[in-house]
């Protein structure tokens, strides 16, 4: 054996080199460069309009027919992940993994630069938000950026800063702002000046915007607790502790709070006292925030499937989930097509769920 | 399986480790390294002392005679070679065997890195996934912030009175990985190994130099330490294996 395995001991070197360099590239490229989020997702009226990789393209429901994609030709160095905003004259705000805003006006199947920020210093990985003459823009370099929707330019003295990285869309009610951070702050922000109002301690990162309904603010943790804050003072009225890290917001119906949790459990609760009303296992892990449509309340699990379950008792309104190839993970919405479900690692960018029946078709293909 | 045995307990071993180390993730990744490499030692201590008794086997001038005389015969070459081998007491899968073993550690340990980090929302899902219940999530996410460095992004210094950017860590990259390589290799004088252990020393610095000046430069800290590590190891062993002959 010795003899034989000497013979081969000249080739062991360069075997273990080669696997190792695959293993290493295989990882970096797994886990890095290639698509490091899910795809983010606005619908306009016929219109959807997804952030997906090296394109933001723009969708007619009605025909699924491509209307414009940009950029024209794909650039590595150049990816998008944050659901782009649509602006009442059909402005379209993007934020790119290149640190930049845009503001692209579409003309028939070709986009124009209306204007572009590029003092961000790191990734929007939060879509943007326009509020009256305003796009907010959350940044991984910890700052809000309040910018005027015509001009590009800074509205505020100072983009608000957080003391770590900004992934989720702010959330507006009234002329404030609520914000959460993986710093593991909610914050409330004056709307015109962008200055703080007050800020809450949730002991854990916030990957997803806050839930506002009445008076409260909700917010999902790492930890996998849910807290409802008061929206005047920030403080803590009731809290949740979940099985899982809660990464989506809840969905808010009739005083209901519907969300779930990696775990793979869904839960239903009080808004008012945060009691539960009744928990239902899924298939898998959830990160997504569920959806409501009518009577029901739709969570996507990460291996692919949908679930339909009634808002009133958490029965499921299908036979079985109804399941796609990709994982689920950005959250979906409800459309005059159906439910759009957004999927990554699939042979299919977003489908659509008719909420009937659970029928699943694709919608938007991979570029 | 992989995640349970081998990704799990090192990510949630770094992330305590973080946690001792006041929230440092760049100190995290140096102590972490530091301490698979000395739960390894044994394993790459038998694989270096293989390397240097080949190498010391391949400078004899018995084994360079052997090569001359059965240089069209590699059949008898072989069994002489093992014949030599076992005369000297040296088992050539000694060295292959730690290897064999380290490999899952080292390609684990840089999964582990990758994933602590976090640097982006899929990678933080997945990261929750893998926390044992104990695991204080209020470490996560990591403080990426070492030095001048953001540990997430690829690294590079800048200084006022020059108009570029230095990576750094990538030029140190290259220097150890080939320092370490070029201590790992034993030198051969078989042309075909020559060429191939050639071929590592210029390839390996090369495309660990290419992570670490395009990925995360936690990534590229975590190549220098290992490489750093490696390096003070063989020279120590080194100095200890030729005290008894001077």
């Amino acid at each position: 054996m010795s003899k034989a395995f000497f013979s081969m001991k000249k080739y062991f070197l360069p075997v273990i080199f080669g696997l190792s360099t695959f293993l290493l590239a295989g990882c970096s490229s797994s886990s890095i460069m290639a698509a490091s989020s899910w795809p983010g997702l606005t619908v306009n009226e016929d219109t959807a309009y997804l952030a997906f990789n090296e394109y933001v393209r723009a969708v007619d429901l009605s025909s699924g027919r491509e209307v414009w994609s940009y950029p024209l030709e794909a650039e590595r160095s150049l990816t998008f992940y944050a659901p782009p905003a649509i602006g009442p004259d059909g402005t379209v705000i993007i934020g790119g993994y290149n640190n930049e805003i845009l503001a692209l006006a579409p003309n028939g199947s070709s986009v124009n630069i209306l204007w572009s920020f590029a003092e961000a210093g790191d990734r929007i990985i939060g879509g943007p938000v326009i509020i009256n003459d305003m796009v907010l823009v959350p940044s991984a370099d910890k700052h809000l950026y309040a910018l005027d929707l015509a001009s590009g330019e800074q509205v505020w003295d100072k983009p608000f800063e957080a003391q770590h990285a900004l992934w989720s869309s702010p959330k507006i009610q009234d002329d404030r702002i609520y914000l959460s951070s993986l710093d593991h702050h909610i914050y409330a922000l004056d709307l015109e000046t962008g200055r703080e109002i007050w800020r809450a301690d949730l002991s854990s990162a916030i990957s997803d915007s806050p839930s506002l309904t009445g008076d409260l603010v909700l917010a999902g943790t790492v930890e996998g607790i849910l807290y409802a804050l008061s929206n005047s003072h920030g403080e803590i009225i009731w809290q949740f502790k979940a099985e899982g890290a809660i990464w989506g917001d809840p969905a808010i119906l009739d005083g209901v709070a519907f969300f779930a949790d990696v775990s793979g459990t869904a839960y239903a609760l009080e808004t008012a006292t945060g009691k539960e009303l009744w928990r239902k296992e899924l298939p898998g892990s959830s990160g997504a925030s569920p959806t409501i449509m009518e009577d029901r309340v739709f969570f996507m699990s990460e291996t692919g499937e949908v679930t339909a379950l009634l808002v009133e008792n958490g029965n499921p309104v299908w036979p079985s989930s109804a399941t796609m190839v990709g994982r689920l993970l950005a959250d979906s919405i409800p459309t005059n097509y159906g439910l759009l479900v957004p999927a990554m690692e699939s042979e299919c960018v977003v489908f659509g769920v008719d909420p009937s029946t659970g029928a699943a078709r694709c919608i938007i293909e991979p570029k | 399986m992989w995640n349970t045995i081998i990704l799990e307990p090192m990510i949630n071993a770094l992330i305590f480790i973080y946690g001792l180390l006041g929230q440092n993730f760049g100190l995290a990744i140096i102590v972490f390294t530091a301490l698979v490499r000395l739960i390894t030692l044994p394993l790459t201590m038998q694989q270096m002392r293989s390397t240097m008794v080949m190498q010391e086997i391949q400078s004899s001038s018995r084994y360079k005679k052997m090569q001359e005389k059965y240089k069209k015969d590699k059949q008898k070459l072989s069994e002489e070679q093992m014949k030599l081998f076992r005369e000297v007491g040296y088992n050539p899968m000694s060295g292959c065997l730690g290897l064999i073993v380290q490999f899952p550690i080292i390609i684990g340990l840089y999964q582990a890195v990758i994933r602590t980090l976090a640097a982006t929302p899929v990678q933080l899902f997945d990261l929750s996934k893998l926390l044992y219940p104990f695991t204080p999530t209020s470490l996560i996410p990591m403080n990426s912030e070492f030095l001048w460095m953001n540990l997430g992004q690829p690294e590079r210094l800048t200084l006022d009175f020059l108009p570029f950017a230095i990576p750094v860590l990538t030029i140190l990259v290259v220097i150890t990985t080939y320092l370490q390589t070029k201590l790992t290799t034993p030198a051969s004088p078989d042309s075909q190994n020559q060429a191939m252990t050639q071929m590592m020393q210029i390839y390996m610095p090369l495309l660990l130099g290419y992570f670490a000046y395009t990925l995360a430069s936690g990534l590229a800290l975590y190549f220098f330490t290992s490489n750093l590590l490696g390096i003070i190891q063989g020279y120590i062993m080194r100095r200890v294996r030729e005290r008894p002959a001077s």
